[in-house]
């Protein structure tokens, strides 16, 4: 099997969601001393992509997604301890998590795990994530974006208090704040002063993307 | 006309004196009271709580949604998030494995000595205080929703590709205890009977697995529903639901409420022949954030698309968020009153 074949075959696992070939593919991309890098951004990205473009045009469902997002997941654990330093080429740093007064965390996973297929470094704070911790994290972690997500309308209430409380830290121009979630929009991400907003995971990816200048 | 004529004729596609509104704003009650969302665990406080809806907005049709969370679930003995001024959760599946399912029964919504009651008990108390002027409607559940919640939400989404026997019986089990919870809701003072799937919209789910898992216990929990008393039902699917509209229909229930993603128009022109239509006023957009003028824009909008003929109702396109504005909530019950007495006005002038 050659390296194309074997970038195809991974990119074929996780849109079929086969979580155990793609376990299968990520060790063999180590056995035969592939580019690991490449494996994740052409074989397990590319899919991932695809999947994204399957939610898009209504093939594909939650379900669906969630796994693809599992036979993702799976490669991506073998590979990343394989990543040579200096191999990566990081795209941006994101502390992410579900905002304080929500547990709705699975629109959150999936844009945690895609972003960190598309070569994002992620911090993952979880759900229910109180303002001042995600602030302090964000620091720490040295982030370029804060992305935070809400299921409920009175979840939602609370990005705008995130916005307000890094303007009174001080530090609003050091991050980039992404919202999500089925109640938000563009309207209300601008009415809060958030600066990006995206309907699903795959639009967060690419308006992470685009605000980082990628 | 009254409110219980008035609505019963829409839901049997039938043109009332006037366009019905209907009211899901069970915990903007408690902010009536100034009281924290937390608060309306406390039954007194809940009971107060749809009473304060129904005095401020006189809507026809008022609902207390699902109670609350911790009212459904508090039984079980899981970990719920009870937050003081926010919505209660489940932290952690009750059923784990498929043994789970078959060992650990769901509580009798009957037997006094069960949380499950309070639900039961804020119904009668409604129907005792202010039943005579407005119809008290109830959610008696969904399929996949609260199966999300028994089993957790992602479980239950990747269990229909991966173990679909599995979520077919769970999905029943739970099917049964809301035709129990419909039961005692109705025999308590319950006139409406809604069936709630946010989980089933087609964001979500494919209309493969829609009609795979939902519909025919959907169809079930209707019939058995009709059976114990015939009043009106409807069913509420969130999202986009132009693809599934017609399966909707198929379940037999009286009417279909739409959330705002879907045009009345659209659902009217589709399946207005075999269904009410319920909807669909922005609550987040229009209602939380909105002015009164926008809230009498987007209601005139919803009765000019859907109120033609009868066969509608004006509602929120899903729960109203606890901090809407008051005047905002007023404003839909002053617009079916300006605008939508039968016969109506020409689309143009609406």
């Amino acid at each position: 099997m050659d390296s194309n074949d074997i970038l195809r075959r991974i990119q074929e696992a996780v849109v079929q969601g086969n979580s155990e070939e793609a376990r299968n593919l990520a060790h063999e991309v180590i056995r035969c001393g592939m580019s690991v890098s490449e494996a994740i951004e052409r074989g397990f990205s590319g899919g991932i992509q695809v999947v994204g473009d399957k939610y898009e045009s209504k093939e594909y469902f939650v379900p669906e997604v969630l796994l693809s997002a599992m036979a993702l997941k799976a490669g991506i654990e073998i590979l990343k301890p394989h990543l040579l330093a200096g191999d990566e080429v990081e795209k941006g740093r994101v502390t992410i998590c579900t905002i304080q007064g929500d547990i709705h965390d699975m629109g959150k996973n999936l844009v945690a795990l895609m972003l960190e297929a598309n070569g994002y470094d992620v911090n993952d704070l979880g759900r229910d994530v109180p303002i001042d911790r995600i602030i302090e994290e964000a620091k720490r972690h040295r982030s370029d974006v804060i992305a935070v997500s809400a299921l409920m309308t009175t979840s939602m209430a609370n990005m705008g208090k995130l916005i307000q409380s890094l303007e009174a830290d001080g530090s609003r121009q050091d991050f980039k704040v992404a919202v999500g979630g089925a109640p938000l929009s563009q309207s209300y991400c601008e009415r809060i002063g958030a600066d990006i907003y995206a309907e699903d995971a795959a639009g967060a990816v690419n308006s992470i993307a685009r605000a980082l200048g990628a | 006309m009254d409110a219980n004529t008035r609505v019963r004729t829409a839901f049997s596609r039938g043109e009332p004196d006037r366009v019905p509104v209907m009211q899901m704003a069970f915990y903007h009650g408690a902010r009536l009271l100034g009281r924290k969302i937390g608060d309306i665990r406390n039954l007194d406080v809940a009971i107060q709580a749809l009473v304060a809806v129904y005095d401020r907005y006189e809507p026809d049709v008022v609902t207390p949604s699902f109670g609350c969370k911790t009212w459904l679930y508090g039984d079980l003995g899981i970990e719920m998030r009870q937050p003081e001024d926010g919505f209660d959760s489940v932290v952690e599946p009750y059923w784990k494995n498929a043994r789970d399912v078959d060992e650990k029964p769901l509580p009798d919504p009957r037997d006094p000595d069960n949380i499950l009651h309070t639900h039961i008990r804020l119904l009668e108390a409604f129907a005792r205080l202010r039943g005579d002027k407005t119809v008290l409607a109830s959610f008696g559940g969904s399929t996949l929703g609260r199966t999300g919640d028994l089993v957790g939400v992602e479980n239950i989404l990747l269990m229909l590709i991966q173990n679909p026997s599995l979520a077919h019986k769970i999905v029943e089990k739970v099917a049964e205890w809301t035709v129990e919870i419909a039961k005692a809701s109705i025999d308590a003072g319950t006139e409406v009977i809604g069936l709630v799937d946010p989980t089933a919209g087609g964001s979500v789910i494919s209309r493969k697995h829609f009609i795979e898992f939902s519909v025919p216990v959907l169809k079930w929990v209707n019939d058995e529903v009709k059976r114990h008393k015939d009043i009106p039902t409807y069913l509420h699917i969130c999202g986009d639901v132009r693809d599934r509209l017609d399966l909707m229909a198929d379940t037999g229930v009286d009417a279909i409420s739409i959330d705002n993603l879907v045009s009345l128009a659209y659902a009217k022109d589709t399946v207005g022949d075999r269904v009410a239509i319920i909807g669909n006023v922005d609550p987040v957009r229009t209602l939380l954030l909105g002015s009164p003028a926008d809230v009498e824009r987007d209601s005139r909008r919803c009765i000019a698309q859907a109120g033609q003929g009868g066969g509608f109702i004006l509602a929120p396109g899903c729960g109203v968020a606890p901090d809407t504005p008051p005047e905002n909530m007023e404003m839909m019950t002053a617009t079916v009153r300006t605008y939508g007495t039968y016969p109506l006005a020409s689309e143009e002038v609406l």
